[in-house]
């Protein structure tokens, strides 16, 4: 829902959190969906639209950094339509997706199809986070400048620890050249192995 | 004496033209072929190739150091013809020899050095040559190809090829060294081609009249579109060129000319 640049909607009487800024009950002016003004006992311009937060918590849109929504490969799981939908019915208005979809999101194509697949949801803010290495199998680097090209905003093999160490080392330095984080599963696999 | 304890063709026909050009007896010698097989040692080697009155010996070799190893050991004069990952000062005299025929100045000149700089003799020789004579160097590539420390020779590292380019008058291609990957330095060829090939584009977007280098052998395609290595600001084949003329100037001195 797109305000037209002449709406106001004033969320009066909730208890607004904004980390490390607000923390009490007051009233959110909205103008053209900007926040221009949160205190106490604003005025409502004539025609706002009017929400009423009392005993309710209004809080900024949530990040989620690591979601599953499994799709391409495992739709019956969670879709991107589902996954978005989840999101902002629990407040998350953005949402960085794992790789680990079938095919593993670690070239352009995946990126770009998520991406599609979240406008036609027109729901959450959607992230793709491309693979580190081609499959997630930990060997070989993925095309990282060609998933940081179409949209993705970090790599990580997702829950498989990138095991051998030289290949982290060179998707670290490789990253490097496009800004973009790397997220990795801190578990070394020979050390867990038949740990609970 | 040629002594080429890798495989090159370039360097190693250069050496030889060169010698013949100044009327030396060249003798090129191959460790395949050789007693280096049945484990004699390089300077053992070196000794007895002295020993039949060697005047200057050209060395090749896969370790860092070979030749200057071997300059120590032997009274004749020993030439590097590329030593591991580490110089090939012929191949960086023979640039700047090309470079300035082209009727460019060194002062202030801005060079760009593309691609595999941590595993490149060639870039390491030209970082220091052109760096000494006053050059601005920009080493560009992934980070996985930069060396640490290499702004310490006086260059700056570029990750991204279209900012380097800027304003630069040569751009020196190095080849995508595909021999030397053991886990890979970049994902695909593909990738590389995207981010680090030279196009016809990205010469354009240099200074107007920039020139083209590249030591060869040219993967097309690669490192450098065919249509590039082609053009008229290509100077790949004058260096090859030069190259002899530089190495029987070196043979000439080496020899006790004056």
């Amino acid at each position: 829902m797109k305000p037209s640049s002449s709406q106001h909607i004033f969320i009066t009487g909730g208890h607004v959190i904004d980390p490390g800024r607000f923390n009490d009950v007051a009233d959110v002016l909205i103008n053209a969906g900007r926040i221009v003004a949160v205190g106490p006992h604003l005025k409502a311009p004539a025609g706002a639209t009017k929400i009423e937060a009392s005993g309710r918590l209004v809080l900024p849109g949530f990040v989620d950094l690591h979601v599953h929504f499994r799709e391409p490969g495992f739709e019956y799981k969670e879709s991107i339509q589902s996954g978005a939908a989840a999101a902002v019915a629990g407040g998350f208005t953005s949402v960085c997706c794992m790789p680990n979809t079938n095919p593993v999101n670690d070239n352009q194509a995946i990126t770009e199809f998520m991406l599609d697949r979240a406008r036609a949801a027109g729901l959450a803010n959607v992230f793709p986070i491309g693979a580190i290495t081609k499959g997630s199998e930990g060997k070989e680097l993925a095309e990282i400048g060609d998933l940081r090209r179409a949209g993705c905003v970090a790599i990580s093999d997702d829950g498989k620890p990138v095991m051998n160490s030289l290949v982290m080392r060179r998707a670290m330095e490789y990253a490097l050249a496009f800004d973009v984080p790397v997220v990795d599963h801190c578990e070394d696999l020979h050390l867990a192995e038949g740990a609970v | 004496m040629n002594l080429f304890f890798e495989p090159s063709t370039r360097t190693r026909t250069s050496f030889e033209l060169a010698a013949k050009r100044l009327s030396a007896d060249v003798i090129n010698f191959s460790p395949s072929s050789s007693s280096v097989v049945k484990g004699e040692t390089l300077l053992d080697t070196a000794r007895n190739i002295e020993a039949m009155q060697a005047d200057i010996i050209v060395l090749r070799h896969p370790s860092a150091g070979a030749a200057e190893a071997l300059a120590r050991g032997v009274k004749s004069s020993v030439i590097n013809a590329g030593d591991g990952w580490h110089e090939h000062p012929t191949q960086g005299l023979l640039d700047l020899y090309t470079i300035r025929e082209r009727g460019l100045s060194f002062e202030g000149l801005r060079v760009a050095i593309v691609g595999d700089v941590a595993h490149s003799r060639v870039a390491r020789s030209n970082i220091h040559a052109l760096v000494k004579l006053g050059a601005e160097v920009r080493l560009v590539g992934p980070p996985t190809m930069m060396p640490y420390g290499v702004e310490k020779l006086g260059a700056r590292v570029y990750y991204n090829f279209d900012e380097a380019l800027r304003g630069v008058q040569v751009i020196m291609m190095l080849r995508l060294q595909l021999e030397r990957q053991g886990i890979a330095l970049f994902p695909t060829i593909r990738e590389y081609a995207r981010l680090y090939g030279l196009t016809t584009e990205r010469v354009e977007s240099a200074e107007p009249g920039a020139i083209v280098m590249h030591p060869g052998p040219i993967n097309r395609g690669v490192e450098i579109a065919p249509e590039v290595a082609d053009s008229l600001s290509s100077v790949i084949l004058e260096q090859v060129a030069n190259g002899v003329a530089v190495r029987m100037g070196i043979l000439y001195l080496l020899s006790g000319a004056n």
